[in-house]
């Protein structure tokens, strides 16, 4: 069994390998001749030739092993075997993961890998992977002195810690399934966390008379959700893709009508949505969150992150480094190459090496850094997401253009910068002032970006607005450019 | 010998052929023309003309592992465990300096690969020591590598020492700005720039031809400067006249040309034919002193209405 | 758009890595961005030196392949700051290289928080380590994967050092070293105000692989943005050293290609 595993560690642990899709499809033949056909998969071989494959692959990893020890001798024969053992019991941890059916975490809408929400709807959209992958890190960038980027932080840290509560009734603290870690010297963050957004006052009420109603049968519900979820995540493995194509126009209309998000039966505690002017009741204890000073040497830093995901084994370990390299935050030192990249280089080694349960995310103000600096910190994560708030006369003209639906304004641009994955294999994913942002009380929303045009009174696109938000979006900015041109 | 002087190809091959009293030519060059081809045209002279044993040519490398071909000793600065020891075995390949400066009948050949790893303050001291009578030196600067910050915190402030690339230029006795032909892709030297500084190193550089500017000390203290264009593969040397510089900035047809699908070029027939063309207003000109008179003929179509104040221009 | 695809070659025997035997240690210079990385090329790279040429570019077209009997039993060794050994192992194994003919020096996994630590303080003697995990062998190719890391990670290492007590080790092992070298922090151009001593490092590390590398492979995104068919440019240019082989008489080809990169697979053609 162990032998089997070690292959399998090294034919598909690998960022961008055949992942773990394709690791588990043996047992279940049933399924297997649907996959090739399967929409939006990136496949690199076709199905027949991929099964054929996995044989040969699988020798030639185990070989590596072997031969790589003998020719390079005891030193690394040593190191080698370590490295194994090291992600062997990841693997195990993995296919934990995956049979707990960790609420937080599903396939990837176009690659191989298991993706976990960032907390934000729109910001899993926009990475195209429906979510950070396992083993990845993203970089949130900010070009000026406002704060938008501790929304996301906040939003990506309160959001393991409600899938953490998912699981159960009165054992969650000790069981849990998700963990997180911040590398802040703001423990308050902590209390500062956003609360999951419960619908308009009405909706509150009438959920609270419910709640009432069905306090009886709430331990049924649990247990018959509890039942039905695994043979749902057997079935739908594959499956979801079309599921997923097929309700993506259905669940888009369904955020039209409340604007509220209702994502798909599979994933429905996957990405939750967040009222940022309530609090997350009761606050996240310890054993939920966990903080790491960074006011220490690197090295000790690195070695408590380890120790804290070692102990929280079989959980998903989101790490979170909010506002790095905030001159109030950190000292002066800090700032230095080999401490600040050092840090880094330390946190993608151990995000690689825990790569079947971490994702980390960091924030990051522009302004006080050097472009030496700037440019060594990206190059260390696996995707980058600028953001360029308006300066304010643009937010004012917005405001002109937008009389009445305040809502509509959005607050800056978007720029991506690198995708996760994908920029990994050479891909070019650079796209500037492509997206806009917007932060309301219930949303973080991320949308195509186009001027908007200052034309007075235009009825067709007023009712474009009231319609949705995301559906007719390109429309209405083939329309706005297309005024653009007659203007 | 001061009638050969005046001939500015005869005293580029002099001192390529090291001949020229030079003990320390300093070779300038960039990543985008290195003076790689400026020594092997040394080399070349130096071993197409005498096949005899007592040449003696010495690399000294900071930064290379590779012996050239036509070194007969290669010292590795670095793996003989520094410039002292470096400096030693130099002076020890070398015929000793007591020796008659006649009994030898070449120079020997010092190329220093390059100068800048060595800290400003150490150069001086290092190019005296292995500067000898029977040898000249040949070494490289690389102007667009820049002098590491990191030497001087350990020492006193050396805000008033000159630049390791002053400092060399004020020993040299020969100075070779080593340039490349820009390439067609490439408008002015400041666009060149851009390129290299976004380290976007465009096609068409280090060829085996380039431009080479030569500043030649005279014992005189007279100081020549003449610009050449080598070609590296067959051996030639084109003096670049001030005269040449100016024609070639100046439009010529072949300029015109692959720029567009258009024909914009015009043959010399066409350019006569354009020479003869009457200007129509060059006539008015010729008036002078009337100033801005309307000349006005009536043609035989005109239609004046001597009712209409406004028809009569007059 | 009638672009050919176009095949990957370097010189002017229509080769990528030439089969010559001789002392010389040569080096290619590849210079990218963060969106343009250089996985892609690596792999041609490690594909080229087993199997002779760059078969899966292009997605292996029916091309003659002059397989280079002489180059097997022949490792390929990668050093990498920025990737950990399942990285590469993962790709290698879609391109079908066998396990045996490359090696994985892996400097990202806890380099940090355990190899620099060990050293205390003493560079070169960390350095030394990092060398001695590389084989002697002189017919190898050896790729380091932004070696320029170091200059950040090991506190007051200088380019000068780093190409001493590193590169030219790592080089005198191998026929032929390949170094990758991010560009990000220059494509504003150089920064004359404010001279950083540590910018000046940087920059004095990727000039002298400029002026070392007999090929420069210039790896750029699309000047004009994300574009759906093509990812970016290819340059390929002479550096600093002559590739002066008399014997075989071949030279480097300039040439500039635009590829894309996509679903794992890159073609190239001409712009």
């Amino acid at each position: 069994m162990s032998f089997r595993k070690r292959g399998e560690m090294l034919n598909g642990g690998g960022p961008g390998g055949p992942g773990a899709m394709r690791r588990t499809l043996p047992n279940r033949g049933g399924v297997l001749p649907n996959r090739g056909a399967a929409p939006g998969r990136t496949s690199m071989a076709p199905p027949t030739a991929d099964n054929n494959n996995r044989i040969p692959v699988r020798g030639a990893s185990n070989s590596a092993v072997s031969s790589v020890g003998l020719t390079t001798g005891m030193n690394k024969l040593n190191i080698n075997s370590d490295d194994a053992m090291q992600v062997d019991e990841s693997d195990n941890n993995m296919e934990l993961l995956m049979e707990l059916n960790h609420p937080g975490v599903r396939p990837s809408t176009v690659s191989a890998n298991l993706v976990a929400s960032t907390g934000c709807f729109d910001l899993d959209k926009l990475l195209s992977h429906m979510g950070l992958p396992l083993g990845h890190s993203l970089l949130i960038e900010e070009e000026t002195t406002t704060d938008f980027q501790s929304i996301l932080t906040k939003l990506f840290a309160v959001q393991g810690v409600v899938h953490n509560r998912l699981n159960g009734t009165g054992d969650a603290h000790k069981q849990g399934n998700t963990h997180v870690v911040f590398i802040s010297m703001n423990q308050f963050m902590a209390k500062e966390l956003p609360g999951v957004y419960k619908g308009s006052r009405k909706e509150i009420k009438k959920s609270k008379i419910k709640e009432e109603e069905n306090k009886l049968s709430v331990q049924n519900l649990a247990n018959q959700e509890s039942k039905a979820q695994p043979t749902r995540y057997k079935d739908l493995k594959i499956a979801w893709k079309y599921k997923y194509n097929d309700e993506s126009s259905g669940k888009k209309h369904g955020l039209d009508d409340n604007n509220d998000l209702t994502l798909s039966d599979d994933y429905k505690d996957y990405t939750s949505q967040f009222d940022i002017t309530s609090r997350l009741l009761p606050a996240a204890t310890p054993q939920e969150l966990s903080f790491i000073s960074p006011m220490q040497p690197v090295p000790t830093i690195l070695s408590q992150l380890e120790t804290i995901i070692k102990k929280h084994k079989d959980k998903l370990i989101r790490i979170v480094v909010p506002s790095f390299l905030h001159p109030a935050m950190y000292p002066p030192q800090m700032f230095s190459l080999p401490n600040a990249v050092g840090l880094l280089h330390g946190l993608k080694s151990i995000v690689k090496k825990h790569s079947n349960r971490t994702v980390m995310l960091m924030t990051l103000s522009k302004e006080p850094l050097t472009l030496l600096l700037q440019t060594q910190i990206e190059s260390m994560f696996d995707g980058i997401v600028d953001l360029e708030p308006f300066p304010q006369e643009m937010l004012q003209y917005l405001e002109k253009i937008y009389k009445g639906q305040p809502n509509k304004v959005q607050h800056g641009l978007v720029h991506l910068i690198k995708l996760p994955v994908f920029s990994d294999r050479g891909e070019m994913h650079h796209k500037h002032a492509e997206y806009a942002f917007k932060n309301g009380k219930k949303r973080f929303e991320i949308e195509e970006w186009s001027i908007p045009v200052d034309d007075g009174v235009d009825d067709g696109s007023d009712k474009n607005k009231k319609e949705d938000s995301s559906n007719p979006q390109r429309q209405e900015a083939q329309k706005q450019t297309k005024q653009a041109v007659d203007f | 010998m001061s009638s050969s002087i005046h001939n500015p190809v005869i005293l580029l091959k002099r001192v390529l052929n090291l001949t020229e009293s030079s003990s320390f030519i300093l070779c300038l060059d960039t990543v985008a023309q290195t003076s790689s081809g400026v020594i092997t045209e040394i080399v070349h002279h130096r071993t197409s003309q005498s096949n005899d044993n007592d040449n003696i040519l010495i690399y000294v490398s900071f930064n290379s592992i590779n012996k050239p071909d036509w070194a007969t000793h290669f010292v590795d600065v670095n793996a003989v465990g520094g410039v002292k020891k470096a400096t030693e075995l130099i002076q020890s390949y070398l015929p000793s300096a007591k020796e008659p400066v006649r009994g030898l009948k070449k120079k020997s050949l010092i190329v220093i690969d390059s100068l800048n790893y060595m800290a400003r303050t150490g150069l001086s001291q290092f190019i005296a020591s292995i500067a000898s009578p029977h040898a000249t030196i040949v070494g490289t600067y690389h102007k667009d590598l820049p002098e590491s910050l990191s030497h001087q915190s350990r020492q006193e402030s050396l805000d008033n020492y000159p630049s390791a690339l002053d400092l060399l230029q004020f020993m040299a006795t020969t100075i070779l700005h080593i340039t490349p032909i820009l390439p067609d892709s490439i408008d002015n030297s400041n666009e060149l720039q851009d390129h290299l500084d976004t380290l976007n190193v465009p096609r068409g550089l280090n060829n085996h031809t380039f431009q080479l500017l030569l500043i030649n000390r005279r014992k005189s203290g007279r100081s020549l400067t003449y610009n050449f264009q080598i070609n590296n593969k067959t051996h030639t040397y084109d003096l670049i006249t001030k005269k040449d510089q100016m024609e070639a900035e100046l439009e010529t047809p072949e300029m015109l040309q692959d720029l567009t699908t258009f024909n914009l070029s015009t043959s010399d027939k066409q350019k006569q034919a354009k020479d003869q063309v009457n200007l129509p207003f060059l006539e008015a000109q010729q008036y002078g002193s009337s100033g801005g008179a309307i000349v006005y003929e009536y043609e035989k179509d005109d239609d004046y209405d001597e009712e209409d104040p406004y028809e009569d221009p007059f | 758009m009638t672009s050919q695809r176009q095949d990957l070659v370097l010189f002017s025997n229509q080769s990528v890595i030439p089969s010559i035997q001789d002392e010389q240690h040569r080096m290619f210079l590849i210079t990218s961005t963060g969106s343009s990385g250089p996985q892609w090329l690596i792999n041609a790279f490690v594909e080229t030196h087993s199997k002779g040429s760059p078969q899966s570019l292009n997605g292996a077209s029916g091309r003659n392949t002059n397989t280079n009997n002489d180059n097997h039993n022949v490792m390929t060794t990668i050093l990498s700051l920025v990737h950990g050994k399942e990285h590469y192992t993962s790709n290698f194994q879609k391109l079908q290289i066998n396990s045996n003919e490359y090696n994985i020096v892996d400097c990202m996994t806890d380099l940090v928080m355990k190899q620099i630590p060990k050293y205390q303080g003493n560079k070169l003697k960390l350095l030394q380590s990092i060398v001695d995990q590389i084989d002697n062998n002189t017919r190898q190719v050896i790729i380091l994967d932004q070696p320029e890391f170091l200059l950040s990670l090991v506190a007051g290492l200088t380019a000068d050092e780093l190409f001493n007590h590193f590169i030219n080790l790592i080089w005198r092992k191998c026929r032929l070293l390949i170094i990758n070298n991010n560009v990000d922090m220059f494509q504003d151009g150089v920064i004359n105000d404010n001279v950083n001593r540590d910018f000046v490092e940087f920059q004095r590390f990727v000039t002298m692989c400029h002026y070392k590398a007999a090929v420069i492979l210039n790896l750029r995104p699309l000047a004009t943005g994300h574009a759906k068919d093509i990812t970016g440019t290819l340059k390929i240019t002479r550096g600093g050293v002559n590739w002066d082989d008399e014997k075989s008489n071949i030279h480097v080809v300039e040439n500039e290609y635009l590829y894309l990169t996509e679903k794992d697979s890159t073609r190239l053609f001409y712009g």
